[in-house]
């Protein structure tokens, strides 16, 4: 957001209470940008900022290691095959293009899949990987170079308010005047809404990766998702009946090799306050279906796994994308659940729109802050 | 969940003798250790398929340790011994994982004593890399216990004592040791004497090692230091130079000379990776340039219940780790219920006053040996740092100049410590060169955040299920 | 078969003796000892061939802790040879791992 606001010659500081960049969220992911889980609205906000994600690197002059690889959402269980063709085909009619591929064919081409797959959903125009690390301060490069200042170990105190209007933001370094503030801090989102008297309502919801060592690229493809996860990520309560106790735990395969041959093994969801280390159950299953998809990868050493939170709305489960009326100059952009790395080229984009000229190239009015009214 | 009373990680100097002091005070105690057989490293038992024809040619450090072996097994009905099981991981209140057999087991024990060990210091220079080149613990592996020579022609290069217990051991075995460079200076030696007072036996050995290679005519060069490391598949050649007192080579001074193998012996670093892992507070030692865990006399950490002994608690050799580890154990035993308080003071008595002694005589030895600051300045742009990942320091230092300040942030920016070693052979340096562009002290610089494994562990391990 | 032996002779006898494979020469082990001193004592100290660079790796640290000695042991790549025993007749070759797309 601040390089697309610097881009449109609005002067912006961005106050980061860490000492440097990417240590939330993040920092803790694996810059996965896949287009095939979503739906209305949000595939429409997916698709146009991966749109963004392909030049990026060129415009804001920083390697931000875009990666097309493409994306399949596969499943094993035969009763899900209905389910996949219907997905296919409303993904097919809101304009992706995609194919569903039966087990056999996806055997040959990626040998190294397990031998029960049975169908799947590839998608190969869109879907990609970015380095997350890159794009934070790939656009943080780029700000600066507009102008835009960035305040490291600074916290925001409060924020002063005068007719309902937001004034100046109180940090424990002095005072910064306003017109307007951007509320981006992702799963710490309700404290500084607290501070306004606000319920933003969103929640951590943690995350584990496992990590492994470097191992020859697969053929096909390199970046792949459980058809459970559509159950896991969009429909909490639902996994939280499952009978499998790896669903009840919240998870679903998410796989994918980044260039460098590191196969990095999602995905899990829990809400554990803001703990963010790893727990032996949830790492267990990760690594247990790891080698259900692939079988070969049970000799492959885990090197590393951490965990991190998601900003989850726990209202609808959709970003908040939004100005606020009171108090007037406050604008929201989180809630962006497992997509934040995905919709940060896009939400950059909107919000500057949404500062500088109050209207979006984009309709955001299902993410209005509004729907919450009942609450605030 | 298996639920015992007492957990001793590492089953080397410090583990052993922890583990044999609980059997003495009746108290269950699990040893959990990564190797085939108990020793740690300078411990390392011989494989049993070699047969000993005389203990004489296999060094002070065998006969010792075979002694030690000897009691521990003593008491091997009172201690259950988990070889072959290194621990991946510690969880909430000290619940171990390991892997064994193959398969993931946990353990959760009431008292928790590590004894994680210390590994080499790495300390790049343009050329580290080439096949040949060794560290020196490794070299000292290979030579004691694998009984094989790493090469032929052999250049020792470091700073400390355990590069003298080395070329004699290599010179032995038959090498053609073609000198030791020694970054610390004469001077440095003569300002510590008075605290080598009392040591007579360490000092013994250390004179008898100087006239090992004196009577061989290798030359023991003080305030020298390798430059370079020359070679294409190997290492084929070395440069060194005179340094000055900060470690620092002085130009014009370089020699290059023809080797084919390398020894690096900067002094030991400890592991550290299950203490920092469970939240144990951790100090930075000036002298050891390393963190150490921080604990009270009775080694126990800033954890109830979670102790420290040995070289990962600090470097101190073998004999330390001993002592460290036995009233580790006394105290554990004492918290929990087994022994009483008079029984306690009565054992942990003399073990206090050995280890003061002992304690002076390392703490000297790290003082002469620390790593002088000028020995970083060998590092040209195209040095490699992160091994694993082949990050140079180039590629470090315009990550710092961009605005990077904290390990994290080159970490991410870099890939430098996400690799298979998990950051040990580059932790220290990253820090180091933090440090010196940012003017901040090293301890600032903090270290990559501990998390679970701490080893790598097969997919398949982590995935068996509960039995 | 290479003949140079870089065993140190004195002070122990090792016990069996038998072939293993490495990149496809046969060199002598001897029960007890781990792929990384079979290697050693044939005077073999490269590995591995790094992933971007191609450079040429090997032995350094011996105790298991720094993985640069990675080979493919019976097929298993990412094996630490220096922990890793000898085996009659299994095969071991220098990895490289090729990441180009």
């Amino acid at each position: 957001m601040a390089y697309y606001l610097a881009k449109k010659g609005t002067k912006v500081i961005v106050i980061e209470k860490r000492e440097g960049l990417c240590f939330g969220s993040s920092g803790r992911n694996n810059g996965g940008c896949p287009v095939s889980p979503f739906e209305s609205p949000v595939l429409e906000l997916v698709r146009e900022s991966l749109k963004l994600y392909k030049n990026l690197s060129e415009e804001i002059g920083y390697d931000i290691e875009y990666q097309n690889t493409g994306f399949l959402m596969y499943s094993k269980n035969e009763e899900q095959y209905p389910d996949m063709e219907r997905k296919a085909q409303n993904l097919r009619r809101s304009g992706v293009n995609v194919r569903l591929i039966e087990g056999k064919e996806m055997r040959e081409l990626e040998p190294s899949l397990a031998a029960d797959v049975i169908v799947g959903i590839e998608e190969q125009e869109e879907s990609s990987l970015v380095n997350p690390f890159k794009v934070n301060y790939g656009f943080a490069h780029a700000a600066r170079k507009l102008g835009a200042e960035f305040l490291l170990s600074t916290e925001v105190k409060e924020i002063e308010i005068n007719k309902g209007t937001i004034t100046s933001v109180i940090t424990d370094r002095g005072k910064i005047k306003t017109n307007f503030v951007v509320l981006a801090a992702g799963a710490w989102s309700p404290e500084i809404g607290k501070m306004l008297g606000l319920t933003i309502p969103v929640k951590p919801q943690r995350g584990q990766i496992i990590v492994t060592e470097p191992v020859p690229l697969n053929e096909k493809w390199r970046f792949l998702e459980e058809a459970v996860y559509l159950t896991t990520a969009f429909d909490a309560e639902a996994a939280k009946k499952s009978k499998d106790p790896g669903m009840k735990l919240g998870i679903a395969g998410a796989f994918h090799q980044n260039n460098t041959g590191n196969w990095t093994i999602g995905s899990s969801r829990d809400l554990a306050g803001y703990d963010n280390q790893v727990t032996m159950p949830t790492v267990k299953y990760l690594a247990k279906r790891a080698i259900k998809f692939m079988p070969k990868l049970k000799d492959v050493n885990c090197i590393r796994m951490f965990a991190g939170f998601r900003p989850i709305c726990y209202m609808d489960g959709l970003p908040i994308l939004s100005k606020v009326d009171n108090p007037s100059g406050l604008v929201i952009a989180t809630g962006h659940a497992g997509d934040g790395v995905t919709l940060a080229p896009l939400t950059g984009k909107l919000i500057s729109e949404l500062i500088t000229e109050d209207r979006t190239s984009i309709p955001i009015d299902a993410f209005t802050f509004s729907r919450f009214k009942h609450m605030n | 969940m298996k639920e015992v009373e007492l957990a001793i990680i590492g089953a080397g100097p410090a583990g052993i003798c922890a583990a044999i002091e609980a059997a003495k005070s009746n108290v269950p105690v699990t040893v959990i250790d990564e190797n085939l057989k108990p020793g740690g490293q300078i411990y390392r038992q011989l494989a049993d398929t070699f047969a000993v024809t005389d203990e004489n040619k296999l060094g002070k450090d065998y006969t010792q340790g075979k002694e030690l072996i000897r009691e521990l097994e003593c008491y091997r009905s009172k201690i259950k011994l988990i070889e072959n099981a290194p621990v991946w991981g510690i969880f909430a209140d000290k619940e171990i994982a390991f892997l064994h057999d193959d398969k993931n087991e946990q353990l959760k024990p009431q008292k928790l004593i590590l004894t994680e060990g210390a590994y080499d210091r790495p300390m790049p220079f343009p050329g580290w890399t080439l096949p040949g080149i060794f560290a020196a613990g490794g070299a000292q592996r290979m030579v004691k216990t694998e009984r094989v020579l790493p090469g032929k022609r052999i250049l020792l290069a470091g700073t400390g004592p355990l590069q003298l217990v080395l070329a004699n051991q290599l010179l032995q075995a038959g090498a053609e040791v073609v000198s030791v460079l020694e970054a610390a200076s004469v001077m440095a030696v003569g300002k510590y004497l008075p605290r080598f007072w009392g040591q007579w036996e360490l000092l013994g050995d250390g004179l008898r090692y100087l006239w090992g290679l004196r009577s061989h005519n290798i030359p023991y060069l003080m305030s020298h230091a390798i430059i370079e490391a020359r070679g294409e598949e190997e290492v084929k050649e070395a440069v060194y130079a005179r340094v000055d007192r900060n470690g620092k080579p002085k130009p014009g001074t370089e020699k290059t000379v023809a080797v084919d193998t390398i020894c690096l012996g900067y002094g030991l670093i400890p592991s550290a990776r299950l203490s920092r892992l469970c939240g144990c507070e951790h100090n930075y030692d000036p002298w050891l340039g390393a963190w150490i865990p921080c604990h009270d006399e009775n080694m126990e950490t800033s954890l109830p219940g979670v102790f420290v002994a040995g070289d990962g608690a600090g470097i101190g050799g073998a004999l330390v780790a001993m002592e460290e580890g036995r009233l580790a154990a006394i105290k554990a035993c004492q918290q929990l219920g087994c022994i009483t308080e008079e029984e306690a003071q009565h054992r942990r008595t003399p073990v206090f006053k050995k280890l003061r002694g002992l304690r002076r005589f390392e703490s000297a030895l790290n003082e002469i040996f620390s790593i002088r600051k000028g020995l970083f300045t060998r590092i040209t742009d195209d040095t490699i740092i992160c091994r694993c990942e082949e990050v140079t320091a180039g590629e470090i230092r315009q990550i710092i100049a961009d605005g990077a300040l904290s390990i994290p942030e080159i970490k991410r920016l870099t890939r430098a410590g996400m690799g298979n070693c998990q950051g040990r052979m580059c932790e220290s340096t990253i820090a180091e060169m933090l440090s010196m562009e940012t003017k901040q002290p090293v301890e600032k610089m903090g270290w990559f955040s501990p998390r679970p494994p701490v080893k790598p562990i097969p997919l398949g391990v982590l995935a068996t299920e509960d039995t | 078969m290479a003949t140079l032996n870089r065993r140190v002779q004195a002070g122990v006898e090792r016990g069996k003796c038998f072939e293993i494979e490495v990149d496809g020469e046969q060199i002598l082990a001897y029960e007890g000892e781990t792929i990384a001193t079979a290697l050693l004592a044939a005077g073999k100290r490269s590995c591995r061939r790094t992933t971007k660079k191609k450079e040429p790796r090997g032995i350094y640290c011996g105790i298991g802790v720094c993985f640069e000695c990675r080979m493919i042991v019976d097929g298993k790549p990412n094996t630490r040879v220096c922990q890793t025993l000898a085996t009659p007749n299994c095969t071991v070759q220098t990895q490289y791992i090729d990441l180009e797309d």
